[in-house]
């Protein structure tokens, strides 16, 4: 049986209203991927995805705050981004799964579309060995 | 022991900011401004780190990191690519090039760059 998912911290909230947002969000994602213990390539990583999350988003005319958290799954951590996604309220469920992967799935592990009033677009990064901070040990 | 920083920028006004930037925390820097002068001097004499900037005359940046990330004698060489080329798809070029970190040129480019070397063991 696969373990229970738990937020855990950080809570991070981003507001996306215009394109001036695009900077503090990928700030705000490289800080909370930070936080979780994320190497350095791995939030460059997070950032572009949450970037590419504000793109959706300001491309759908919307403004939507997204949620950065950390996630605990056993024993491993993982950062999710999720935003309530409106504009795909309308959409075919399988269409709008197919082009969340197409253009986030490069950079996460997990880019869904779950279903709801509103539906809302959920991804994760989970933290694995390579993915993770080294032991500070100077060159 | 100051550690040595290998800093590829064709723009001087850039190279200059950047270098002013690592400088003010015990680096010491030493400049080239295109792709094949980068992977010369990395291979001849290896630096700690390399900071590489994407848009460069001759070889892009991605080019120089792909070479770098290849060749035994520099692929252990941390790579911070630092770009005005920020979209995600670029962000993802950049990390599977091989880079340890890529950080756009925005207002936090400098903090984001004296993590990333406190990450790395190169300052305090």
């Amino acid at each position: 049986m696969e373990a229970q998912r738990i937020k855990v911290p950080p809570v991070m909230l981003i507001e996306v209203e215009d394109s001036m947002d695009l900077m503090l969000a990928r700030n705000t994602a490289r800080r909370a991927a930070s936080l979780l213990g994320f190497n350095t390539a791995s939030r460059a990583q997070i950032a572009g995805a949450v970037a590419s999350l504000v793109s959706i988003i300001l491309n759908a005319g919307e403004q939507q705050v997204i949620h950065l958290h950390g996630l605990r799954q056993g024993v491993t951590t993982g950062l999710q981004i999720r935003c309530e996604a409106p504009w795909l309220a309308s959409a075919s469920p399988e269409n709008a799964a197919l082009a969340l992967k197409t253009k986030l799935g490069s950079m996460v592990d997990e880019a869904v579309l779950v279903a709801g009033d509103p539906p809302s677009i959920e991804m994760v990064l989970w933290r694995s060995e390579a993915r993770s901070m080294p032991r500070k040990t100077a060159p | 022991m100051a550690y040595e920083v290998l800093l590829v920028e064709d723009s001087p006004t850039q190279a200059h900011q950047i270098r002013e930037t690592l400088e003010g925390v015990g680096l010491l820097v030493r400049v080239v401004g295109d792709g094949p002068d980068a992977v010369r001097e990395a291979m001849t004499h290896p630096p700690h780190l390399i900071v590489l900037d994407v848009n460069l005359p001759s070889m892009d940046g991605y080019q120089v990191c792909r070479r770098l990330k290849r060749n035994p004698s520099t692929r252990d060489i941390p790579v911070i690519m630092l770009t005005e080329h920020a979209s995600p798809k670029e962000t993802m070029t950049g990390l599977q090039a091989g880079a340890d970190d890529y950080i756009p040129k925005d207002i936090f480019a400098g903090e984001h760059l004296l993590d990333t070397l406190r990450e790395l063991g190169l300052i305090e």
